[in-house]
């Protein structure tokens, strides 16, 4: 057939594929991005009462990356909390940067301002079961987010001391980086969640509420409520030939409709009935009701 | 007939444009009855009156109501001269919603 020798005559680039590396189409991607700013959202108003005004945990962004090449805060401090979504063969892990878990402890703790020796000084045991008990109710909220998105419910949540040693993935397997952070300057506040690749796929098989609610139709409706539009204000019409319209010249006076029965065209099209008064400064277009449009 | 005599008694339908404005179409689609458009000149400038010819204005007229008609007075009727024929001049508007009454 003519197709199969078009098609073999065409120079298509060979690029490299690499096994296991997610797909994920535009609409599913929009759809995961909002679930995590809106939970980064959740997260701040749960820590409202303790934190500073201006620290909100913000998500900045969804990157695919394989698991040896995730940079592993290996701070005393850090946080580290593995999972699985229960009924799928997703698995993830949550870190809190070692500086973020030591900013939420000491404001959990009413101590703003560390002192040097702080800054050096273990966790005590307080300290650590705040930064656990933090840790878990941010996973807590994390599974709720889930949950509502149909992604499925988190299980089997452990503590972890050491990323590198959880054997939880591969070290070529590619995860899902969803990454937040606190914007106050010179600070690293770092909080990661990971998730399986294959998250992807899940999100296909369970479509997310996002996605079901934010189809095409309503985003394009959306932008279409947005666009400019020029309106004019059409005080009346009447028919005039070509040769009367020759015969106007600057100085010549025409009496108008009096605005009684205006209209509004769009692209002309009348779209509303109107009545017009006009002063000295300005004009009033006082919308009519009616379907009197022609 | 020649061709010269069937374009000048060929009529066109003319609207006089008191004003465009640009308006965003959710704000378009929310106008109802009793509602008002404040409309004021470019510039602070009088009210004008396009007089628009299938899409095209044709000239441009000064507006004032004497002995209660409103009077338009041609300013301009060149296309080729002065931009109040040739510009697209969009003036800025205002909306009041109409008062409801429990």
């Amino acid at each position: 057939m003519s197709t199969s020798v078009t098609t073999a005559s065409q120079k298509v680039p060979i690029r490299k594929y690499e096994l296991g590396r997610p797909i994920i189409r535009r609409e599913q991607r929009i759809a995961f991005e909002e679930i995590h700013r809106d939970l980064a959202k959740t997260w701040s108003d749960s820590m409202a009462e303790y934190l500073p005004a201006d620290a909100r945990l913000e998500f900045e962004g969804l990157d695919f990356e394989v698991f040896s090449a995730v940079s592993i805060d290996d701070s005393p401090y850090s946080q580290i909390a593995l999972f699985s979504i229960a009924a799928t063969p997703i698995n993830g892990f949550l870190m809190m940067s070692g500086a973020l878990a030591k900013f939420l402890v000491r404001h959990r703790l009413g101590m703003t301002a560390a002192t040097d020796a702080d800054a050096t000084a273990p966790f005590t045991r307080i300290e650590g079961a705040i930064g656990r008990e933090t840790s878990r109710s941010i996973i807590a909220r994390l599974s709720e987010a889930y949950a509502a998105a149909r992604l499925g419910s988190i299980a089997n949540i452990r503590e972890c001391d050491d990323l590198a040693d959880s054997f939880i993935f591969e070290p070529d397997e590619s995860l899902a980086l969803l990454k937040f952070r606190i914007g106050i300057a010179d600070l690293d506040l770092r909080l990661l969640v990971a998730l399986s690749g294959s998250v992807v796929a899940s999100l296909a098989a369970h479509q997310p509420v996002a996605v079901a609610e934010a189809n095409g139709r309503n985003a394009i409706i959306n932008v279409v409520r947005r666009l400019p539009l020029d309106l004019e204000v059409v005080l009346g019409s009447w028919k005039a030939s070509i040769a009367e319209l020759q015969g106007l010249h600057a100085g010549d006076q025409i009496v108008l409709p009096d605005g009684e029965d205006a209209w509004l065209a769009a692209r002309g099209v009348r779209v509303r009935r109107a009545g017009v008064e006009i002063g000295a400064a300005g004009a009033s277009v006082e919308i009519r009701g009616g379907s009197r449009l022609r | 007939m020649s061709p010269d005599g069937f374009i000048r008694t060929t009529s066109v339908t003319v609207d006089a444009v008191l004003a465009r404005v640009r308006m965003p179409v959710e704000s378009v689609a929310a106008l109802a009855p009793g509602d008002r458009l404040d409309i004021e000149a470019q510039g602070g400038a009088g009210l004008l009156v396009r007089l628009v010819a299938e899409g095209q204005t044709i000239a441009v007229a000064s507006l004032e109501i004497v002995d209660g008609q409103l009077i338009a007075t041609i300013l301009n009727n060149d296309p080729n001269n002065g931009p109040g024929v040739a510009g697209r001049r969009i003036d800025q508007w205002k909306h009041r919603k109409a008062k409801t009454t429990a």
